[in-house]
């Protein structure tokens, strides 16, 4: 388990450099008087590992951006690709002219693996009110984050949190496509994953194993739809990590199975990554919850998923204790 | 287990509620009053690990159902209308 000195930690995501893993974090202060205000003072912290056990805390990566920009109130996930020898940093931001209320992606780049530099002045990905929710919905909060970044055949596809535009209000979590053949103009596609389960979806990931996409994506407890409710038949409400299946890329990406890959009535584990280290795939969660119920704001051990037609499994057991 | 030195916290407060400076005994409530709210949202949590059902957490709460499921569900609440 890891926790960096000072902050809690919560969404990470991850990159490997050829020699080393460098992990990269939300977090904020420590000393809150309430875990929840760690959303208003989000930036990117960083810790180095050759094992994705042991870790080396580094300076902060990234920070939201100067006062008046559209990224000027903190940054939320995104996701690290390497392509080149550099670091393509693809992360969710807010101003604080709208309150936060409205999240936008933008790009940065980083050499070194440290310090990542903006590419742009501003956002390169806005929702598009074509197929996604752009008016706020019941909370007044619009939301388009969470890229996961991914080159297949040449072109860069992202992997965005969103809310389709019409359906069920409480079951309108999907995940957007967006792609790109040179990094400057984005094209954003119609929904990639089957709706009407889930309020939202949040830090996708998406990999291709057995020939088959499998996408994880986090859900909490209080986002199960009327209609997912109904067809489980009162079985308990968890939150953690769910897994869909596509037979290509692009998808229509479905639910591999009912049951969460990692999940229990709060939440414990929650944005799930998994990596591959040593011949095999293992998987890091950021584990959320103590034992007592306190926000606890740490890294999971990486445990060793396993494969079958049915998509990963992994032991809890294996993230380790706190 | 119970956080005894929150609770030991809470306790200090609410003596200090009383005090004879009214700006001192408001500061001392309000910040007893958010003590007190962080507690109750730990116990919930150890609740529902529990196994307890939201119906009832809300009775021993005494509020509805449909308040302490929206409260302490685990939304995200990323953007604050603040």
């Amino acid at each position: 388990m890891y926790q960096p000195a000072a902050h809690l930690l919560w969404d990470a995501w991850f990159a490997f450099d050829g020699a080393a893993w460098h992990a990269y974090y939300l977090q904020a202060p420590r000393d809150l008087d309430d875990p929840e205000q760690r959303h208003d003072l989000a930036e990117v912290g960083h810790a180095v590992s050759t094992d994705l056990r042991h870790w080396t805390e580094q300076a902060a990566a990234f920070r939201a951006g100067a006062p008046g920009t559209w990224e000027d109130r903190s940054i939320y996930t995104g996701s690290v690709l390497v392509h080149d020898g550099r670091a393509h940093f693809f992360y969710t931001s807010t101003s604080r002219a709208e309150r936060g209320l409205v999240q936008r992606i933008g790009h940065a780049v980083s050499a070194d693996f440290q310090v990542f530099e903006r590419s742009g002045d501003g956002p390169i990905l806005e929702v598009d009110p074509t197929w996604y929710e752009s008016d706020g919905g019941p909370y007044d909060e619009v939301h388009w984050r969470d890229p996961w970044a991914l080159l297949h055949e040449g072109r860069w596809y992202l992997f965005i949190t969103a809310r389709t535009a019409t359906g069920a209000w409480d079951g309108r979590g999907t995940v957007a496509l967006a792609s790109s053949d040179d990094l400057h103009d984005w094209s954003v596609h119609p929904p990639v994953v089957e709706t009407g389960d889930f309020w939202l979806l949040e830090v996708p990931q998406v990999l291709h194993r057995r020939g088959r996409w499998w996408m994880i994506a986090s859900a909490t407890q209080s986002w199960h739809s009327q209609q997912r409710r109904e067809r489980m038949a009162g079985a308990p409400e968890h939150g953690g990590i769910v897994v869909y299946v596509a037979d290509r890329v692009t998808g229509p990406y479905r639910p591999a199975r009912d049951a969460f890959l990692l999940g229990d009535p709060i939440g414990t584990y929650y944005t799930a990554r998994m990596l591959e280290h040593d011949g095999g795939d293992v998987l890091i969660a950021s584990r959320f919850w103590d034992d007592d119920g306190r926000f606890l704001g740490a890294l999971s051990d990486p445990a060793p998923v396993s494969w079958d037609d049915d998509g990963p499994s992994v032991d809890p057991a294996d993230l380790g204790g706190v | 287990m119970t956080d005894a030195v929150e609770v030991d916290q809470i306790m200090t407060l609410v003596a200090q509620a009383g005090d004879d400076d009214p700006r001192a005994g408001l500061a001392a409530t309000a910040n007893a009053r958010r003590a007190l709210e962080r507690v109750e949202a730990v116990q919930v949590r150890r609740a529902r690990m529990q196994g307890r059902t939201w119906a009832e957490i809300a009775a021993v709460l005494g509020v509805s159902k449909q308040a302490v499921h929206k409260k302490y569900g685990g939304r995200r609440l990323l953007g604050r209308a603040d």
